[in-house]
């Protein structure tokens, strides 16, 4: 944070999804872009390598997917806040997703405004 | 104790007759009638006649077989035909060997009897099993010879009347005769009604995928892909109406967005849960069972993962179930699952009153045919307490196809030695009878006959050696005569009805029997195997009535040959030595007894090639539109739903914008509109290729037409004058040639060009011709895209044909025949 401003990096494996999640963090004063990875593996290796305070992931992408991925990040980097995305609601997906530690919020909720009110709440 | 689905007081239901095993528990019935009038008799010359301990050993052994026969009724009813069947073999053979042990003369009437087992297994039994019995039967039968000719008995006969021998033989021996053909009949009976019922099922599968296709796309059409019309146009007019509460309007949009996406996810959900092809049966149910309204309880016990049309089709059942629930308003439901190695499933069953009220017998129709296709049996199931509940079952080889190989191939058992013993006997058999696919033909049959009577001369030469006799010239003129008469009905065979030439063979081979018989009389105790053989023989051709002409008629031949072995003959057989008369009978007894299970066995065969065609035809069926639903539900989810999401955060993106920089939201309200386009496009593609809407209302010309347009390879239509067809034939000719104009579009290379033909002459036929590169024939095989063709047109009783050389393109003829008076679809399956 060293603008003020939090780092977001954005995971999807979808990249017009993506476009999506960018202009959202555009739009919002408070964040900035860190970067963008397509699938869990790629995300672990940008936070290994560069500061960043919050993640938005897909939970359904080739490889390990979303929520192993989370988990990973939680355990290593346990003051990175992660918010798991999905298009199903949070019954339909699978039981990790609670334990993982990571924020759960549906893509069609998904906003400005949700984004600072996730953060507010994690980062008050 | 379990009943076919539904109930069957209440109508027509899709009954499954052959899986009903009520030829086995007649028989038992018969079996048990039968040994008591035997014990009467016994009893009676017991009292009366022969006061000998043997026979209290007999009765007592008689009561040990009617024990026997009473578990072997239990166990059809706890619906294991095939080990009762078991029981009561063992049962007879075991019967046969005591009482021929005690008293020789009993061979007479047992060979026959030794054989009805073996019928009565047929359609019950897989080729392993029947293989196996019909040896373990041939052998026995060899035993009893053997014990009947060689044997001194224990003395017995010796105290009994002849008269009493004479007249249990005559009046015993019909009986059996007549229950061996009676069995025959009903093997084959049981057997054809089987394959038509598995054809209607097909094709009652076929239609209800059709109505599900239907049913999907309107739903796309008229739920998602009009919202999005909707939020398009709204999303137009912000953009150049530049309205004076924009921020209101994208409020709107939003709501309306995430409905349709709601309503999309829905249906995405109800085609194929992503779960399911994730996680399996059980967490997917678990899924359902939450968001059911009713309280549910999911019992899974030792599941693992199955084949995708298995895993969709318990599934879908218990959902659908628990959507029944749902509607009545029940109180509580549970769902068991097990796995035992067969997969058994229950859930709840509809009330009684729906069950009655239900008189076509439709309720659960389509499930209990896809339960079907995969291999199983869904039934109702009256519980321990009284209540009625669903109940699917799943055998081993159905849900491990790739490890237990084929139902009806080899399977390997444990290594017990009595098992190798049994099916070293089986393998023997089935190597012997193998006949693979090929419908029993006439002319097989008559040709064996033709054998055995061509068989008999280098015997009678043999004989002529030990006893010269002038009686054998007799003897092999006769056995000459038949031979030619057989040869010309063989010869005969293709231009005469099958019926006809079988019963003209059939009667030459028991006019025969009965010379033998009368020249050397020791011959009767085979003479009623051998004038059963052709009737077993005959079964497959024989229309109801004839074979009920044809049954009394050897019924009463049996009677004759009977009466004509008590008659003292012409004095051949005292020339002969003992030993060569010992020998002649047990080998006549077993080679009879071969060539009766052989013809049973033949029609087997025949018919399970038929069976088990229709069945795994069934089963790709399934599998083909499990596949699809799959593909639907990725599309759905990777496509068009994405879009809408992305859509609805966009809103949210330019409602922000709105407030503060009026100019980038213009390009966020660009990107919004592009999204939600691109989703229209998706969905209205998605439901196209699901069920073209304009097939229904304007016709399989125009709707190829339209396909041709889209075709990425050069194709034409031409039809004339061709009539509306019912819409399972039309959707099933649209989507081979669609399938055809896929594969050449694949296949054909860039320059190649399409023709398609349809023409409306006896039916509906259509051809596809490519001028692209061709292909061996040889490489054909394989893939889902022919063999989908084939499957979808033979379920509606058409025919399909690929015509193709390297460099010569690919012709694909089909043809389907025109549908009867009542609007039935042809059949392939008919008795002749």
């Amino acid at each position: 944070m060293s603008s003020g401003r939090a780092s977001v990096l954005i995971v999807d494996d979808l990249p017009a999804f993506r476009r999506t999640l960018r202009d959202v963090v555009a739009v919002c004063e408070r964040f900035e872009l860190a970067g963008e990875a397509a699938s869990g593996e790629e995300a672990i290796s940008v936070v290994e390598r560069q500061p960043v305070d919050l993640v938005l992931m897909d939970v359904k992408m080739p490889g390990i997917g979303g929520i192993a991925a989370a988990d990973h990040l939680r355990r290593r980097h346990p003051d990175v806040v992660v918010v798991l995305l999905s298009v199903n609601p949070a019954h339909a997906l699978p039981a990790g997703l609670l334990t993982c530690g990571a924020e759960f919020c549906h893509k069609d909720r998904f906003g400005p405004e949700m984004l600072e009110s996730l953060w507010r709440d994690r980062c008050p | 104790m379990a009943r076919p689905l539904p109930v069957a007081a209440t109508g027509s239901p899709p009954r499954a007759p052959w899986t009903e095993p009520t030829g086995v528990r007649t028989f038992i019935r018969l079996n048990l009638a039968a040994l008591v009038i035997a014990a009467a008799v016994l009893g009676a010359v017991r009292l009366w006649l022969v006061p000998s301990h043997w026979i209290d050993l007999l009765l007592l052994a008689f009561l040990a077989v009617g024990v026997c026969l009473a578990r072997a009724h239990a166990l059809v009813d706890a619906d294991r035909p095939v080990a009762a069947v078991v029981l009561v073999a063992a049962a007879n053979w075991a019967i046969a060997v005591a009482a021929t042990a005690i008293a020789p003369s009993a061979f007479n009437v047992l060979p026959l009897i030794l054989l009805l087992p073996s019928l009565l297994a047929v359609p019950y039994m897989n080729r392993v099993w029947l293989a196996a019995l019909n040896a373990a039967t041939i052998v026995v039968t060899g035993v009893v010879a053997a014990l009947g000719r060689l044997s001194p008995g224990v003395g017995i006969e010796a105290m009994t009347p002849g008269w009493v021998l004479d007249a249990l033989t005559v009046s015993f021996v019909p009986i059996g005769a007549g229950m061996a053909s009676y069995l025959a009949w009903k093997d084959h009976s049981a057997m054809t009604a089987k394959a038509r019922d598995l054809e209607r099922s097909r094709r009652r599968l076929v239609a209800a995928t059709d109505g599900e296709r239907r049913r999907i796309a309107r739903s796309l059409r008229e739920g998602p892909e009009r919202q999005l019309t909707e939020a398009f146009e709204q999303i137009q007019l912000l953009r150049t109406g530049r309205p004076a509460n924009p921020t209101q309007l994208l409020g709107a949009l939003t709501a309306q967005l995430q409905d349709a996406n709601a309503e999309l996810r829905e249906l995405t959900h109800g085609i194929y849960p992503a779960q399911l092809t994730e996680h399996g049966i059980e967490q997917a149910l678990r899924t359902a069972a939450r968001l059911c309204s009713v309280p549910t309880t999911v019992k899974a016990t030792g599941l693992t993962r199955y084949p995708p049309e298995v895993e969709a089709t318990v599934y879908f059942c218990c959902l659908r179930a628990l959507q029944d629930a749902e509607a009545r308003e029940a109180t509580s439901a549970v769902i068991d699952l097990t796995d035992d190695g067969q997969l058994v499933f229950k859930a709840p069953a509809p009330p009684p009153a729906a069950l009655a009220a239900d008189a076509q017998g439709n309720l659960y129709m389509d499930l209990a045919d896809r339960v079907y296709a995969v291999g199983g049996i869904l039934r109702l199931h009256v519980e321990a307490d009284g209540g009625l509940r669903l109940h699917g079952r799943i055998p081993r080889t159905a849900l491990h196809p790739e490890r237990t190989g084929n139902a009806n191939g080899w399977w390997e058992p444990g290594v017990t030695s009595l098992a190798r013993l049994w099916f070293f006997f089986a393998r023997q058999w089935d190597r012997a009878g193998r006949n693979d696919g090929a419908e029993p033909s006439v002319s097989t049959g008559i040709r064996a006959l033709v054998a055995a009577a061509a068989g008999s001369l280098p015997l009678i030469a043999a004989v002529s050696v030990v006893v010269p006799d002038a009686w054998l010239l007799v003897l092999a003129a006769s056995t000459a005569v038949v031979w030619l008469l057989l040869r010309r009905v063989l010869r005969a065979a293709h231009r005469l009805p099958d019926r006809t030439a079988v019963l003209a063979a059939a009667t030459v081979f028991c006019g025969y029997v009965l010379v033998v018989t009368l020249l050397i009389p020791i011959t009767a105790s085979c003479a009623p195997t051998m004038m059963v053989i052709p009737v077993i023989l005959a079964v497959p051709y024989l229309p109801h009535r004839r074979f009920l002409v044809t049954m009394a008629a050897t019924i009463a031949a049996v009677t004759v040959a009977v009466v004509a072995g008590r008659l003292p003959g012409v004095g051949l057989q005292e020339q002969a030595p003992e030993w060569f008369a010992d020998l002649a009978i047990i080998e006549l007894a077993v080679l009879n007894s071969t060539l009766a299970l052989f013809f049973a066995w033949e029609n087997q065969v025949g018919m399970s090639a038929l069976t088990r065609g229709l069945h795994e035809s069934a089963r790709r069926i399934v599998a083909a539109t499990e596949r699809e639903r799959q593909r639907i539900e990725r599309d759905l989810h990777d496509g068009a739903q994405q879009r809408i999401v992305a859509a609805a955060v966009e809103t949210r993106v330019a409602q922000r914008l709105l407030a503060g920089q009026p100019e980038p939201a213009y390009e966020t309200l660009r990107r919004l509109s592009e999204h939600v386009a691109d989703a229209r496009a998706e969905l209205r593609d998605l439901a196209h290729g699901i069920y073209p809407s304009q097939l229904a209302r304007r016709g399989l010309a125009e709707a190829l037409d339209d396909a041709a347009k889209r075709a990425p390879t050069r194709a034409t239509v031409s039809a004339t004058d061709l009539s509306r067809h019912p819409p399972l034939i039309e959707l099933s000719v649209y989507f081979c040639c669609l399938e055809a104009l896929q594969n050449a579009a694949k296949h054909a290379g860039e320059a190649a060009s399409v023709t398609i033909t349809l023409t409306d002459l006896d039916g509906l036929t259509f051809d596809v011709r490519d001028t692209g590169l061709g292909c061996d024939p040889a490489t054909l095989r394989g893939g889902h895209g022919l063999t989908n063709m084939q499957d979808r047109l033979t379920a509606v009783g058409g025919t399909l044909a690929v015509h193709t050389a390297p460099g010569a393109g690919v012709h694909v003829h089909g043809h389907v025949p025109m549908v009867d008076e009542d609007g039935r679809l042809p059949s392939a399956i008919g008795r002749g």
